[in-house]
């Protein structure tokens, strides 16, 4: 047996887009053990709905995050619906589910692109991301806005899409979709991809239970975890939504889920426009939150988020607290990392999909 | 989202959390919020989409027991609570009992402060900026100011 030699992964690396910092014990190739430190880019973003109102607090609950910041908008704006017993209409709650699969498609299309960067898989980088720029395109012509968006509100959604639109969106997502299967038919077949990713980083179906897995990581090991089966709200339920899962647990598997969720997006989009409902889009939001307190979760594309709110009959909410997705696959990801190889360790942290800033709210 | 909190003593959290664990529940999160008493605690359980939250009062100079032992991953909002409010949790795992510097942080513990933004409802005045429709500043009420009595003039004053 080696010498035990301990090595900094991070806060600054480049398979890593944002600052986590590892400490791997290695024995030769091999590492034994891995402990993790996060907070280097902490914005006490919770602590800020103390001094913003909490219909104006939309903007910074988006800003936790530039992927996902559709999704966070939402959960905020839910989060506060449910503790002043707000009805959103119908045809908001459709317009939300659109943005927020297409956000889902852009968040996926981002970590294909990182994890064949990772990989040094550099054609298929460029081309997930070329084909990103085509939902990024969508957000601007429906928003005004290609990462922060402002669609949403307490009480419904800003914009409406007009009918017109909504048709010229699902043609441009029909020519997606083959791109789409061509990279995935590249990626399945792929030599190098199988002998990166399969049988590394593994995670059972017990230990996903054990370690609280969420989103792709834990439905990639068999666990059928999706709060879009939950009562999310949006039109999941109107359109009969059921989880994708794999059971091999490694990482093809959660790179496979991820894969075929970018075609289910799709489909649900296309689902949400065939059944748009007419009517408004919003309902006007009168006084201020009650001295109660209300929790609320959204499947994100990284897994389930949770939102809290308590307000206290004022303009500012006391406590807004968000567990994200990340948050809790952190600790599988100090699992999966016990008995890997050096060389693998980039991948296993790529197919959890990290998202720090999520962490660091 | 069908949710119900249940109030228990800070001395059940592990025996609750340990039933809870007996019934097949999800660890979901654990929240922290600084109240004038010390801290309130909700443990967030979840089990077919239900949540079940456990909620305690922990005194400031007080402390709450680790539920490492049986929901190994609640080390990361343990550890969150402990760098951010400053709660002592006892008895968490020992590798993964960061002690203090799990969040790389420029002050230590935050939020140990209480929240300063709680004013009465009748205090706050809501501007409403014409076209967006939002909630654009706080405003306190103006406080009118104590009448001072009027100087009685004194002889030979001119």
């Amino acid at each position: 047996m080696g010498k035990s030699t301990v090595i900094p992964f991070g806060p600054q690396h480049p398979v890593l887009p944002e600052p986590i910092h590892l400490d791997l014990e290695l024995q030769d190739e091999k590492v034994v053990r891995a402990s993790t430190s996060i907070g280097y880019v902490h914005r006490g973003l919770e602590k800020l709905v103390e001094k913003r109102g909490f219909q104006e607090y939309v903007y910074v609950a988006e800003r936790v995050c530039g992927i996902c910041s559709f999704g966070h908008g939402w959960g905020y704006s839910k989060a506060v619906e449910g503790l002043m017993g707000i009805e959103v209409p119908k045809r908001a709650e459709y317009l939300r589910t659109i943005w927020h699969e297409l956000s889902r498609l852009h968040s996926h299309l981002l970590w294909v692109g990182l994890g064949a960067d990772g990989m040094g898989f550099e054609s298929l980088f460029m081309h997930a991301w070329r084909l990103r720029e085509i939902i990024l395109d969508i957000f601007e012509s429906t928003t005004g806005g290609r990462v922060i968006f402002s669609a949403c509100k307490v009480g419904g959604v800003r914009r409406d899409i007009a009918d017109s639109e909504l048709k010229e969106i699902v043609a441009r997502l029909d020519k997606l979709k083959k791109e789409i299967d061509a990279m995935i038919y590249i990626i399945l077949g792929d030599e190098t991809i199988h002998a990166r990713l399969r049988r590394v980083g593994v995670v059972t179906l017990e230990d996903a239970i054990a370690l609280g897995c969420v989103g792709p990581t834990a439905r990639a090991s068999g666990l059928p975890l999706d709060y879009r089966c939950g009562d999310e709200g949006g039109a999941y339920k109107d359109l009969g939504f059921r989880p994708i899962t794999e059971t091999e647990g490694d990482c093809f598997a959660r790179c496979k889920v991820r894969l075929r969720e970018l075609l289910q997006s799709i489909d649900i989009i296309k689902g949400c426009v065939e059944n748009m409902p007419a009517g408004d889009i919003a309902v006007p939001v009168k006084g201020f939150p009650p001295a109660a307190e209300h929790f609320t979760r959204v499947e994100q594309p990284r897994g389930e988020a949770l939102y809290y709110v308590k307000g206290n009959k004022t303009k500012n909410l006391e406590r807004f607290r968000l567990r994200t997705p990340t948050n809790v696959n952190i600790p599988v990801l100090v699992k999966m990392l016990q008995g890997c190889d050096l060389a693998d360790v980039p991948n296993i942290i790529l197919t959890i999909d990290p998202c720090i800033s999520c962490c660091e709210r | 989202m069908q949710q119900q909190i249940i109030q228990v003593e800070a001395s059940d959290i592990l025996k609750r959390t340990a039933r809870f664990k007996k019934d097949g529940c999800r660890l979901v999160q654990i929240l922290c919020t600084r109240i004038p008493e010390g801290y309130e605690l909700t443990y967030s359980f979840d089990k077919n989409y239900f949540l079940y939250n456990l909620r305690t009062i922990v005194p400031v100079s007080g402390s709450v027991m680790s539920v490492t032992s049986q929901y190994w991953y609640a080390f990361v909002w343990e550890n969150e609570i402990h760098d951010l409010f400053g709660i002592n949790v006892e008895f968490i795992a020992p590798e993964v009992d960061y002690g203090g510097h799990f969040f790389q942080l420029a002050r230590k513990t935050p939020w140990h402060e209480l929240a300063n933004a709680k004013q009465p409802a009748a205090a706050v005045k809501v501007n409403l900026r014409s076209g967006l429709g939002i909630d654009a500043s706080v405003k306190p009420a103006v406080v009118p100011k104590p009448v001072v009595p009027a100087v009685k003039p004194q002889e030979g004053d001119k």
